[in-house]
Parts: C-alpha cells; structure tokens; sequence
C-alpha cells in the first residue's frame, strides 16, 4: 500500500493526538488534565477513522484533498516573518512593521524599473504606517514596545 | 408604552452626534482584525466617564451594534473575520466576493444585520421579563450541552470531511486547554514560557484565519499572470433588499437562532453566527452551495450575530448577568456611571434605561445606512496588489494581537499557529472549526468541571448532566445535528458516486 497524500495526513493527525494524549497521561496531578486528555482520545478515534476511510478508498484522487506547498516561493516570506517576529521588541514596532512592509512588498514585487519599484513601497508603507499609529497609539492609546527606535 | 414615552429624549444633538460617530467609529473598528466589539467598547469607557449616564450608554451601545456588523467587511473583503462573531461570514462572503459579488455580500450582510438586530432590539423591549427567567435556567449541565451543540456543528464548517473537521474541532479545543486549569490552577502545557497564559482567542482568530491568507497571497504574488481582483459589481440597494427578502429562510433562522444563544449567559454571541449559518445550511434546499458562494449562508451568519446584542443585554439589564463578552464590558461602564442593573433600573433609572434601549433601535438603522455607503468605498480594497494586501495585513494583524492584552507573547503565539494553520489548510483542514473549538473548549470545560463537583452532591453526575427538560432539549438538538451531518455527508457522498458513473457511461 502506497503512503500518498491524504493518508500520510491521516498518520500524521494520528502520530499528533497520541502525541497529545501522551502528554496528558504522563503529568503529574492527571486530575487537572481529565478534559484534555478526553479530546486527545476523540482526536486518536477520528485519526484511526480517517486512516481507515483513506486507506478504503483506493483510487480517490488525492490531489482533491492535500495542496503543495510552494516552499521555493515561500521560503523568504517566511524568513521575513520569522525576522519580524524577533526585531519586533527589539527594533520598535512602528520602526520593524515600517521595514517588513517595504521588505515584503519589494521581495515579492514583478521585476520593474529600479526608481518605481522602490520609491512606491517606501512611500505607501509611511503613509500606512501613519495609519497604524494614528489609530493605535493616537485613539486607542495602545503602548507599543518601543524597542531602539520606536 | 415606556420605550415610546422616551424615545423624544434620544432626539438631542449631542446624542444623534454620539450615535452617528459611535455607528461609523464601530464600523471602522469592526473592520479592523483585532478590534473585537469587546475590545472596542472596552476602550471607548474612558471617553463616557464624564458624560451624563444616557449619553455614555448611547455611545457604548452605538459602538456594540456597528462592531458587530462592521467584522463582516474584512470577513468578507480580505478573509479575516473582524471578530468571532463573524467567522460563517468567510465562508460565502468571501467566496461570493471572489466570484465577483463583493457589493452583493456587502449588501446583504448589512441588510441582514439590520433585520436580526431589530427583531432583538424588539425582543429586549416587550419580553424583557418573560426571557430574564428564561436566561436564569441555564447552569453548568445547560451551558456544557450548549457548548457540545456547538461542537457539533464543526464537522460541516468548511472542512473537506466530516473527520477532518471535528478532529481540528478537538485540535482547537485542547489547544484551549494550555494555561491554567479552571478549578485546580494547575498549569497544562506549558512547553515554553509564552504560553503560560493559555491561548488568547483574538490571537488564535487573527492567526489562524490572517496569516494563511498572507502565504496563500504571497504564492502567486511575483507571478504577474496570476492576477485575482475580488469583483465589486454595480448594484442597487433595492435589487439587494430583494434578494435578502427571498431568502427568508435564511433570515429567520438567523434570526431565531441569534435571539436565542443571545439569551444564554456565557454562551456569548461568538457562536450564534457559526450555529445559524449550521442550521440554514441543512434546511436549505441548495445545501450543497454553501461554501462555494451562497448568499443564504451570509444572510443567516450575518443576521444572527446582530439578534444576539439585543438579547444579550436582557440578563444583564434584569439580572446583572451578562449574556455575551460584550454585555460583561457594558455592565462595567453601567456600574462606572452609578447604576446597577436590576429590576430597579427600570424604576428608579427608567429614563437612562428606556433611552439606552431606544437608542439601540436607532443605531441599528444608522448601521444599515453607513453600512451600504461604506460598502461602495470597499472598491478600494479590492484594487490592492497582492504584495500590498500581504505586507498590509501583517501589520494589522500584530498590531490589532498586540492591542488585545498589551502581550507580546500574543504576537509569537499568533505568528506560530498561524503558519501552522497554512500548513494544516494544505492538508485538507479548516480554521474555522479549530477556532470554535478554541472558543467552545473553555465554556465547555469549566462547566463539565463544575457540573462534576455540583453533582457529586447531588444525585450523580449522570442524572446531573441527563436529567432535566432543559438538559433533555439540548441534548436532542445535539443528536439532531450529528444524525443530519451524517445524513449530509452520505447523501452527498452518494451524488458525487452517481455524477461519476454518470461520467464514466457518458462517451
């Protein structure tokens, strides 16, 4: 039997709740985990039982059911968003969301003329960020972690 | 009557002003992922304090109405409900935008959202008494069962399966279970210090419904073939009442099911959409285009969530206990303002209660107004490129994490289960079930918990959780739910066996 798509899903949602039951099971005070250990069981019935209705049904187009991941077009995005996540406390908010909106925007941008691919990103992101603080900072007096800049 | 006795006194400028800026500042708000009516009105407390209580009232109630509807645009626009609330909306408001009826779902949500919230708004005024003792029957057996109903929904909500739904269902709701225990304050799961504040649910919506949208904008977003604006149509309002009026199933259950869960204390109003958009979904004759862009599915979503403010605030306003997250922020800026709710407060306050509850009625039809003139200006998010839209909603979707509890942690928690969610999205499973798992785990939870330790005084915990009329009732609607999906699922199982032999004899 072939291991494709949606059964190696169904493995994987299995391997995943007997994770979690396991986690549950072998606390200290299994009193304070009665709830969560009774999903993770829910979890592993309903894992065997798609296991088993992929495993039936031979010759479903699996492809109806699991997507690709683009990782080659994806995997910048990504790192920017794993970079944002840490300069965030550290560079400022409103300073690291201005630098990912340019980033991000730039990155992804189709190749064009030097001038325009830099100046519109640059220009939209102050005029966006503007908007954030005005709304954040200026009406709802939400603090933001100022960082080294702002 | 005493709600036409006062309804001269709401006809002030000062009051239309706060009423008109609380309808279009809410719109914007609930617009806005993140910004919660909860959170909203939570934040606009302040400005009442030195307001006389009628005006501050007016201003907290306008926000709460046009919040509520205000979720639906980014729902439908950019696939990011504004708030729990709005979570059924996605899945036909946006798909129906996609396949360029953007206006119409506009139209219709606000539409929607005018009739449920007058016939709630109406309900909070002649049955006030009545359906006080109504809200006061459900204890923690009840609220355990009404939590499980929900739960019984997922398996249709958006997943490609059954299983697959209820397993992220379950997925969500242990999730909720990271944190502290309810009764014990024993910590669970926590794997890493972020976490020990459990799952905040706005981190969890924004995560999980926002930055899978980002990836999935960010792959096609350099290919300039690839091009997918949502279509925003010319549409007169009136074909559009038409259309709502048509659907009159669709609006009624929507109705009927928001009214009711808004009755519920604690049950919150996060739920009446997800439940309605159920339930039209299986009495429907054309159930099988929910999902793929049927106005039904906005119509009973979007009419739901806005019945539920008016009753929301029947427990609150007679028996000071609040029916919704929201109703629990009102009481606050109540209790600020020197009142306490009560059957006094219709005596000795009868003026500020009457005008409050007036004001309500007029903030919904100012909802419906700015609601369709803002549905025009939505072209403008359409235009977006892609690369913008991404960069755009990373931003927002920190930003409005962050502002919830002023926690960084939110924001980590957010990003992680958010790319998590995309990689779950590849492989066949929905947000919107583990989002509702998310909010049903704790409610259930903590009621099964209580429910335990009550009945161990009691009779048992079986003739606790199984006897009752009440108990009885919700756990036949659960039974209901479960038998129909099944159905469902096999009777459209069935359908796709015949199209493909049909396929297979056809040369």
């Amino acid at each position: 039997m072939k291991l494709t798509g949606p059964r190696l899903t169904a493995v994987g949602a299995l391997i995943l709740a007997v994770l979690l039951y396991l986690a549950g099971r072998t606390a200290t005070m299994p009193r304070a985990y009665l709830f969560p250990n009774i999903l993770a069981l829910a979890m592993i019935g309903l894992a065997v039982y798609t296991l088993v209705s992929e495993w039936v049904r031979l010759g479903t187009p699996a492809a109806t059911l699991v997507g690709q991941v683009p990782w080659g077009t994806l995997a910048p995005a990504l790192i920017i968003l794993g970079g944002y996540v840490y300069l965030l406390p550290r560079l400022g908010f409103y300073t690291t969301s201005l630098a990912l909106f340019i980033i991000l925007v730039l990155v992804y941008s189709p190749p064009r003329r030097l001038a325009s691919r830099f100046l519109l990103p640059i220009a939209l992101g102050l005029i966006f960020m503007l908007v954030i603080y005005g709304l954040f900072a200026v009406l709802l007096h939400v603090l933001a972690p100022a960082g080294l800049f702002m | 009557m005493p709600f036409l006795e006062y309804f001269p006194h709401l006809f002030t400028w000062w009051n239309m002003a706060l009423l008109i800026g609380g309808t279009i500042g809410g719109l914007i708000l609930g617009a806005t992922p993140g910004l919660s009516p909860t959170m909203s009105v939570a934040l606009l407390i302040p400005f009442t304090f030195s307001m006389q209580p009628a005006s501050g009232l007016i201003l907290l109630g306008a926000v709460y109405t046009a919040t509520v509807a205000g979720g639906a645009v980014s729902a439908i626009l950019i696939n990011i409900p504004g708030a729990p609330a709005n979570i059924a909306t996605v899945f036909d408001g946006h798909r129906m935008a996609r396949n360029g009826r953007a206006t119409e779902a506009l139209h219709y949500c606000f539409i929607a959202s005018f009739v449920g919230g007058v016939v709630g708004v109406l309900l909070l005024i002649f049955f006030t008494p009545v359906l006080a003792e109504f809200a006061l029957k459900f204890g923690p057996s009840e609220l355990f069962w009404v939590a499980i109903l929900g739960i019984t929904v997922i398996g249709s909500l958006g997943a490609q399966s059954t299983a697959r739904g209820l397993f992220a269902g379950a997925f969500g709701a242990w999730l909720s279970t990271i944190g502290y225990n309810p009764v014990l304050g024993v910590p669970r799961f926590v794997f890493v210090p972020q976490l020990a504040g459990g799952i905040n649910i706005i981190a969890a919506l924004i995560g999980l419904f926002a930055i899978p949208e980002v990836l999935s904008l960010l792959e096609t977003a350099r290919d300039p073939t690839a091009i997918e604006t949502l279509g925003m149509e010319r549409r007169s309002v009136w074909s559009s009442f038409g259309g709502c009026l048509r659907r009159v199933r669709a609006l009624s259950i929507g109705t009927v099911v928001g009214c009711v869960v808004g009755l519920i204390p604690g049950a919150g109003g996060q739920i009446s959409g997800l439940v309605a958009y159920d339930q039209a979904r299986k009495l429907s004759p054309y159930s099988d285009n929910f999902g793929k862009g049927e106005p039904a599915g906005v119509i009973a979503s979007e009419s739901a969530n806005n019945a539920m403010v008016g009753p929301s605030l029947v427990p609150l306003l007679t028996l000071s206990v609040p029916g919704s997250p929201t109703a629990a922020v009102l009481l606050g800026g109540l209790l600020i303002q020197g009142l306490f709710p009560g059957p006094q407060l219709f005596t000795q306050h009868a003026e500020v209660a009457w005008v409050f509850i007036d004001s309500l009625l007029v903030a919904q039809l100012l909802m419906l107004v700015f609601g369709l003139y803002i549905s025009g200006l939505s072209r403008v998010v359409t235009r977006i490129p892609k690369r913008y839209m991404a960069a755009a909603v990373t931003v927002l979707a920190v930003f409005g994490t962050y502002s919830v509890e002023n926690s960084f942690a939110d924001v980590t928690v957010m990003m992680a289960l958010g790319v998590g969610m995309y990689l779950f999205q590849k492989a066949g499973f929905s947000a919107a079930p583990m989002v509702l798992g998310i909010i049903l785990g704790p409610i259930a939870e903590r009621n099964f918990l209580q429910g335990r330790m009550i009945a161990q005084s009691g009779n048992g915990t079986l003739a606790y959780f199984f006897t009752g009329s009440l108990n009885l009732i919700l756990i036949g609607l659960c039974l209901i739910s479960i038998g129909y999906s099944i159905y469902g699922e096999l009777r459209s199982l069935r359908r796709r066996k015949q199209q493909r032999q049909q396929q297979e004899s056809s040369p």
